[in-house]
């Protein structure tokens, strides 16, 4: 390491990065930094243990990789406490601040790094249809697959007389499909791809069935207030379903349960129990954000 | 069956040598064995279950079509 290593600390992260700007006479931006320890508070000012950085000035010779990965740490753990130190910042990060209403945020995980444009070389697709092609036929579901790119996801199109048994009840097999090829590719490929299998229509129509049904709850909901409800979906059949239902302003919809597999309510505002949840939770929100 | 666990798990697991796949049936049931590196229990369970969950539906699945019942047992 260069002599002109320093380490500095500090009560919590900002501070000794505060610390280190101060006593070298530098902005944020021109160090490079280390974080040794994060420090914790402690248990009422006990056991108190502070924050502690190297610090180099940029330009000299220390592995920028680290820092960029410790300095996010941080960050992440501290904006909470301090966001104005969070936003000062201005390197761009690729954390994708997702708190936004939580029923548009469900289903985006699989879709949110959009940003990144990549097209799948022929080996790739190949590859792709060939592990579909062997499971399916190793279930005793040989079938034809063809495989379509659109920007960086990868879809594999089932077509054959076996349809029926590979998409399963309510499309149980097919995601489970899914989900087990996506694991399988992302190991053999040792990248992550954005795949997804259809079979025949059945996510088109699948995705009609469920706005459907979803405008028909909302229907009876606004007829007569009493909350509604559909059982056990999958964060992407939720997202359809939170979406069709987003522009009635008279209804609402939510999931509730815990895991992958929630419910939807579909409900109408107003007093109830059900509500002032919804509220003292958007209040929690507004908190820890502001 | 048996050969559609083992593809799977072994595409799944770290150390697929380690991978081993036991079929027995018993009356209108067909139990799957699986047995593979401590190390890669994980890896075939999955978070909260659901790579398990996952073999278990596509086994239903194919089990299904011979109207047989499946159960799939991750062995220690």
């Amino acid at each position: 390491m260069s002599s002109n290593t320093k380490e500095f600390q500090g009560k919590d992260i900002a501070e000794a990065i505060q610390n280190a700007c101060n006593s070298l006479n530098a902005s944020q931006e021109d160090l490079n930094i280390e974080v040794i320890s994060t420090g914790s508070s402690g248990i009422f000012g006990l056991c108190r243990q502070n924050a502690r950085l190297r610090v180099t000035l940029k330009g000299e010779n220390i592995s920028q990789e680290q820092q960029p990965v410790s300095e996010k740490k941080a960050r992440t753990k501290k904006t909470a406490k301090s966001p104005k130190k969070a936003s000062r910042k201005k390197k761009p990060r690729k954390e994708v601040t997702a708190e936004p209403k939580e029923t548009l945020a469900e289903n985006n995980n699989s879709e949110a790094p959009h940003s990144e444009h990549k097209e799948y070389g022929p080996e790739f697709v190949s590859a792709i249809q060939e592990e579909l092609l062997k499971v399916l036929q190793l279930m005793g579901f040989p079938s034809e697959v063809s495989i379509l790119q659109d920007g960086n996801s990868i879809t594999g199109l089932i077509q054959g007389d076996n349809i029926e048994g590979i998409v399963g009840h309510d499309g149980k097999v097919l995601d489970s499909l899914q989900y087990l090829l996506r694991k399988m590719l992302s190991k053999k490929l040792s990248e992550k791809i954005m795949l997804s299998l259809d079979a025949g229509n059945f996510r088109a129509s699948r995705m009609k069935d469920l706005e459907k049904l979803g405008l028909k709850l909302a229907e009876e909901v606004k007829e007569n207030g009493k909350t509604k409800s559909i059982p056990s979906l999958n964060p992407s059949e939720r997202r359809i379903v939170h979406m069709a239902l987003q522009e009635d302003k008279d209804i609402r919809s939510r999931s509730v349960g815990e895991g992958l597999f929630k419910k939807i309510l579909i409900y109408r505002p107003g007093k109830g129990k059900r509500n002032s949840q919804a509220k003292r939770r958007k209040n929690k929100q507004g908190q820890s954000a502001g | 069956m048996k050969e559609l666990i083992h593809y799977i798990a072994t595409s799944l697991v770290d150390q697929p040598d380690a991978v081993q796949v036991n079929e027995v049936e018993q009356d209108d049931t067909i139990v799957i064995e699986l047995t593979v590196a401590k190390e890669d229990l994980g890896k075939v369970i999955g978070k909260q279950g659901r790579t398990a969950k996952a073999m278990r539906a596509l086994l239903t699945a194919v089990a299904g079509k011979s109207s047989k019942k499946s159960r799939l047992e991750i062995m220690e």
